[in-house]
């Protein structure tokens, strides 16, 4: 008979039937093994470990020990672990027990989130008579739940007027790591916010507050326990300044740049006197102060982003400067400058990192500076330029910055500097600047270049303001230029919220004269209340109410 | 009583020396190992173990028989195995930006020498020492139990017997296993084979594993078309536990030289 490839099966039935008798019997008698303690499961202290961290900064959390336990046919004991929580998962064996560590991954590793890890401890087993071979025994699973907070690192601008809704810049890290539903300024909700795709930034609006100081909370639906904050906005009442004048530090022929400490009340403006320092003028009582200074041959100064710091520039230089003693820190060079060149004018980001640019005695294109305040290092920034001048935003988003010199004979770029990104970029504009700054306002939706153009935030030209204008500044929400005017001699109104298809903005209601004449090389800065009109020049400052126009 | 035994013993050694001469009437004179001959193949197996990992192993095996004189004859043989276990089984998958799911793998060596004696006829008994060696590369630090360290150096002793009863062969094997530093472990098998053909056979086989429970049915089949060159063989065993594991075992052995029946090899070759 064949049955299998062709291949004969020779019959024995009687050696068949003993020999199944045989292996019955055998078969039978193997019985017995098995069970008991030599094959207890493997076995886990707990199945579930939780850890936490404040945020992408913090500490790692201290690593968490489970017990395990195991039969004695347990010949190798694994562990192994998967998921962005567990940096590694270690046992150290004890007779039938082991301890096995799970350390969480640093913090700063995953960044903010909720991530999850597992360990699986498998006992192994002999699987052959030689031991030649692994088979998995039990395996215990324990499932890790690991929190990393986002963190929020400051808000800007960081001091806000009482009774005015206003939008701020929230920074942070990893705010999109959870499911954010709300943002508190104190108890009270913002009334808007949104997050930007990378999770570092949040725009929110805060309804008009009380002056005070507000811990700004963030509420996330899926985040365990109170998102960790330190982060405060202050809130201040608006002063209303009387008209008045204000002198130099002696020896003053020129002013370099002007700028005001709306948490302190304080006026900083920085002239060449004695070679250049910077003069600070505090109010209080009803009265302006004696301004103390401080000489270093300063050429501008700028307040960083938390107000506790004047980031001054000298030549070769930048130098952080107590903002309420002007106490000098330690400077710091700017690297490779170009030959004959030197820092020029400073600005502030949200992000307190500072814009410097750079400026030869002729006409001529130098690169840039950003300085950044945490590592404490002044970097190229890449871009060359002819002498600009930048004007940040009240709100610290960017700067608009213009260049060249009345010597060359066609126009040059303007550049818009964008915090988020630290990067400087063309606009669709060109001019040779002249000798007034740029002009911005809070929300970068109305800008005045030279003076006399007013563009709106695409840099579409609106309208004109007339050629006699030797500084202007524009009201938080872009519907005021103030300006002031030689031919007039004092402060013009403007309302620029309309677009004139670039013809002259009519001035609303008379001139406002100051309390005395600023000088040449006028500067001015208008209070983020819009109270108050700071105008300084060669001679002196004045101060001025806003007019109500 | 003494009597009764020596006629027990005398029962048996004329029982022997009858089918000794009948296979001697039957067949030419043969020796325990006919020739020295030589075989090498490829070993894989996949093992399941309930609510817990399996993993595959997949290696090379190798054995060389040969005679010595009529009555003996000897076996070196030697593999080297790697095994996988799947840890997706147990650790779930996840986009990780800075880790991994974790392996565990295990490198098994291992060479046995066995001398035995064999009557082709009859059977044949035998006695094996081998040593082998296991080493782990599971996570982070994973170690073995017994010595703390990720290696296991193995000494094992085994004897065994087996008879030949027409077209079926009973064996019995107790091996004495010693891990290092670790306790002995002793396992005893038994098995039993038939040949329906002369190139097929299938095993049963039963016994005590560690104290646990184990049996297993395993085809091994030589493919005439390949000239009784190659054998191919599938099994399926059980260690019988709470976590019940369940292993698949595959074989291809290529036998250099000596071509003859699966039968013949077993009884006479191997």
């Amino acid at each position: 008979m064949r049955l299998f490839l062709g291949e004969k099966v020779h019959y024995l039935p009687g050696a068949r039937r003993v020999a199944g008798l045989l292996l019955c019997g055998l078969l039978a008698g193997c019985g017995g093994g098995g069970g008991g303690d030599d094959t207890a499961p493997v076995q886990v202290s707990t199945n579930a470990i939780t850890f936490g961290a404040d945020g992408p900064g913090a500490q790692t959390p201290a690593a968490q020990t489970v017990t395990a336990t195991f039969g004695k046919d347990v010949v190798q004991l694994a562990v192994v672990h998967s998921g962005d929580a567990i940096a590694s998962a270690t046992s150290v064996l004890n007779g039938r027990t082991a301890q096995i560590t799970v350390v969480p991954s640093a913090p700063s590793n995953v960044g903010p989130g909720a991530f999850l890890g597992a360990v699986a401890i498998t006992g192994y087993t002999c699987a052959d008579t030689t031991c030649s071979r692994m088979a998995a025994g039990s395996t215990a699973t324990i499932s890790v739940n690991y929190q990393v907070s986002p963190t929020l690192l400051s808000v800007a601008p960081y001091v806000e007027t009482s009774g005015m809704s206003d939008t701020v810049i929230l920074r942070g890290l990893g705010l999109r790591a959870f499911n954010i539903s709300g943002v508190r300024f104190g108890d009270t909700a913002a009334t808007s916010y949104t997050v930007n795709d990378a999770g570092t930034e949040m725009s929110a609006t805060h309804p008009a507050l009380p002056a005070g100081s507000y811990p700004i909370h963030l509420d996330s639906t899926n985040h365990i326990g109170e998102i960790p904050s330190t982060v405060e906005l202050q809130v201040v009442d608006p002063v209303a300044f009387a008209a008045t004048t204000l002198d130099h530090l002696p020896s003053t022929t020129a002013l370099r740049s002007l700028s005001y400490d709306f948490e302190r009340q304080a006026l900083i403006a920085v002239t060449d006197a004695e070679g250049g320092s910077i003069g600070r003028y505090q109010y209080a009582g009803g009265a302006w102060g004696t301004p103390s200074s401080v000489a270093n041959g300063y050429l501008d100064a700028a307040l960083s982003a938390d107000g506790t710091q004047l980031f001054a520039i000298n030549q070769t230089h930048l130098v952080p400067v107590n903002a309420a003693t002007l106490e000098q820190g330690t400077g710091i060079e700017a690297p490779s400058l170009a030959t004959n060149s030197f820092l020029k004018n400073i600005v502030v980001g949200y992000d307190n990192r500072a814009l410097i640019t750079t400026s030869l005695t002729t006409s001529g294109t130098t690169q840039g500076y950003i300085y950044d305040p945490p590592s404490g290092i002044i970097g190229l920034n890449g871009v060359v330029l002819n002498n600009a001048t930048p004007t940040m935003a009240a709100s610290g988003a960017g700067a608009v910055v213009t260049q060249g010199d009345p010597s060359l004979t066609s126009d040059v770029l303007v550049y818009v500097y964008a915090t988020s990104n630290n990067s400087l970029n063309s606009s669709a504009v060109s001019l040779r600047q002249n000798s007034v700054p740029p002009a911005v306002n809070r929300s970068f939706t109305r800008i005045v270049l030279n003076g006399t153009k007013v563009y709106d935030g695409s840099f579409n030209l609106l309208g004109t303001l007339p050629d006699t204008t030797a500084a202007v500044v524009i009201k938080s929400d872009g519907s005021r230029a103030y300006a002031f005017d030689t031919a007039a001699g004092g402060i013009l109104v403007y309302d620029i919220s309309a677009d004139l298809d670039e013809a002259a903005y009519p001035a609303l209601g008379p001139v406002t004269p100051l309390a005395g004449d600023p000088g040449t090389g006028v500067r001015m800065v208008l209070t983020p209340d819009s109270g108050t009109l700071f105008v300084a020049g060669s001679l002196r400052i004045a101060v001025q109410p806003t007019p109500a126009l | 009583m003494k009597s009764q035994k020596l006629y027990i013993s005398a029962a048996v050694l004329a029982a022997l020396q009858l089918s000794s001469n009948l296979a001697v009437a039957a067949e030419p004179a043969q020796r325990a190992v006919q020739s020295t001959n030589l075989s090498l193949g490829l070993i894989a197996s996949d093992s399941d173990t309930k609510d817990s990992t399996s993993n595959g192993t997949f290696g090379l095996g190798g054995s060389a028989n040969m005679p010595i004189g009529d009555w003996f004859g000897a076996s070196l043989a030697g593999s080297y195995s790697r095994t996988t276990a799947r840890t997706s089984d147990v650790l779930f998958d996840v986009a990780s930006r800075t880790s991994s799911r974790q392996t565990c793998r295990f490198h098994n060596s291992d060479a046995s020498l066995s001398l035995f004696a064999r009557r082709p006829t009859l059977g044949r008994v035998s006695a094996s020492y081998g040593k082998g060696k296991v080493s782990s590369d599971c996570g982070d630090e994973s170690v073995f139990v017994s010595t703390g360290e990720d290696t296991l150096d193995i000494d094992y002793y085994r004897v065994g017997a087996e008879g030949y009863l027409g077209n079926f062969t009973f064996g019995a094997v107790h091996t004495s296993t010693e891990p290092e530093n670790g306790e002995k472990l002793e396992s005893d098998i038994f098995s039993a084979s038939w040949y329906p053909i002369e190139n097929l056979k299938v095993t049963l086989s039963g016994g005590d594993l560690y104290d646990q429970d184990t049996y297993g049915i395993e085809i091994e089949h030589q493919p005439e078309f390949m000239g009784n060159s190659l054998g191919v063989s599938l099994g399926y065993s059980v260690i019988d536990r709470d976590q019940q594991i369940g292993t698949i075992n595959f074989s291809v052995v290529f036998h250099f030289g000596t071509k003859v029946e699966l039968k013949t090899r077993d009884r006479a070759y191997r």
